[in-house]
């Protein structure tokens, strides 16, 4: 697309629905952080602006409140990345490689095994084999296995949110933006003993 | 072909690296309870962006705050006025958050309730069908999210920065004059 003659590289020609509709069906977890950092980022800014003409709030303040909101977001994608995705893969795997027994589905399992020959449950993730790829013969059980896995990953990543997003977070923002608000004062101290100073010699 | 940067590929097998072994050490849990089996049915049929966002949001509201009024590396205005907008901040989103995700569910929810009916109502059910109706409802609800972050970026920037600003204004006014009236 051309504005003025300036190619904008950024805005595609057609909005291509395949890609949206390949990343929304197999990639869920890029498409979940794809959405909550452009939300996250946008709110952000928004906020930004918003402490940054607001003029009931003194210069020390807003020193504060700026690199307190820069580092929330920043500090919430990565740590969200990494913790409640990261729980709520772990709680995933957990239900597919058996560690997690559910007494109905584990007869289906128990017999795949003996077919097998798969001697310990153990061997299902060391072999790499799912048990939603041995319920594929059961369509009943295997949207049954789904319900519960879904139900749990879902309570668990919600925790991590919890944790991640409302614990340590905050913590992390606070130090980092006070440690900025630190630095800058003692910069502008540092500036204005100087002006005093050679302000002195000046006069002298 | 695609090119793949090797920095991500290496963070993706560590990562699920990582993961593998802590299921491997894992003690094996058996989910015989009803009641907890029940309810992660429930979660799974039931739960949605919106049930996410409130949980997380009131979570939020009760934490937050009084992390930011217990923060002992600022002086004690700077602590207060984090404090309110903080505070401010996170019931105004929460509000609005949860409004907007609402009213763009039910966009899409005729869809999912009709996609629902084909799948449950049919007699033939089998892997690639569930396959089918699994993607279609992921779909649905990545559109649902989609319109869901296009509408919350408005409402952030005309609703919820302004109204945050003043909101912050007036709990900062009161909190001031308070401690003013205490010392006095």
């Amino acid at each position: 697309m051309k504005i003025y003659g300036i190619k904008l590289p950024l805005i595609p020609k057609k909005i291509n629905l395949s890609k949206f509709y390949k990343l929304a069906t197999k990639d869920k977890n890029k498409m979940f952080i794809y959405t909550y950092s452009i939300g996250l980022a946008a709110s952000s800014a928004a906020h930004i602006v918003g402490v940054k003409r607001n003029e009931n709030m003194s210069m020390q303040e807003k020193l504060f409140l700026i690199p307190q909101e820069i580092a929330e977001a920043a500090i919430n994608i990565g740590i969200f990345m990494f913790l409640s995705l990261g729980l709520k893969n772990y709680t995933d795997k957990m239900f597919e490689y058996g560690k997690i027994k559910i007494p109905e589905i584990d007869k289906f399992v128990q017999k795949y095994m003996k077919e097998n020959n798969i001697k310990d449950s153990k061997d299902l993730l060391k072999k790499g084999i799912q048990i939603s790829d041995i319920l594929k013969s059961d369509i009943n059980q295997y949207i049954k296995f789904n319900k519960y896995k879904n139900g749990a990953s879902w309570i668990i990543s919600i925790l991590g949110s919890i944790i991640s997003c409302n614990i340590i977070t905050p913590f992390l923002r606070n130090i980092i933006a006070a440690k900025y608000q630190h630095k800058k004062i003692n910069m502008k101290d540092d500036k204005t003993k100087d002006n005093f100073v050679s302000q002195k010699l000046e006069n002298q | 072909m695609k090119k793949v940067s090797p920095f991500k590929t290496v963070i993706k097998k560590y990562y699920n690296r990582v993961i593998e072994k802590m299921v491997h050490y894992s003690p094996g849990i058996s989910l015989s309870n009803k009641r907890l089996k029940d309810s992660f049915e429930k979660v799974a049929k039931y739960a949605n962006n919106v049930d996410q966002r409130a949980i997380i949001g009131i979570t939020s509201i009760l934490t937050q705050p009084f992390i930011d009024l217990r923060n002992k590396n600022v002086d004690e205005d700077t602590r207060l006025t984090s404090f309110a907008r903080t505070l401010s901040k996170l019931t105004i989103g929460t509000c609005v958050g949860i409004i907007v995700r609402q009213l763009c569910l039910n966009v899409f929810d005729k869809k999912k309730k009709n996609v629902n009916k084909l799948f449950f109502e049919n007699s033939k059910k089998n892997f690639e069908a569930f396959n089918r109706y699994n993607k279609r409802i992921t779909l649905i609800t990545a559109l649902g999210t989609s319109l869901g972050i296009i509408v919350s970026i408005a409402t952030n920037i005309l609703i919820d920065a302004p109204l945050t600003q003043v909101s912050t204004n007036f709990i900062c006014k009161k909190l001031k004059t308070s401690e003013k009236g205490g010392q006095e």
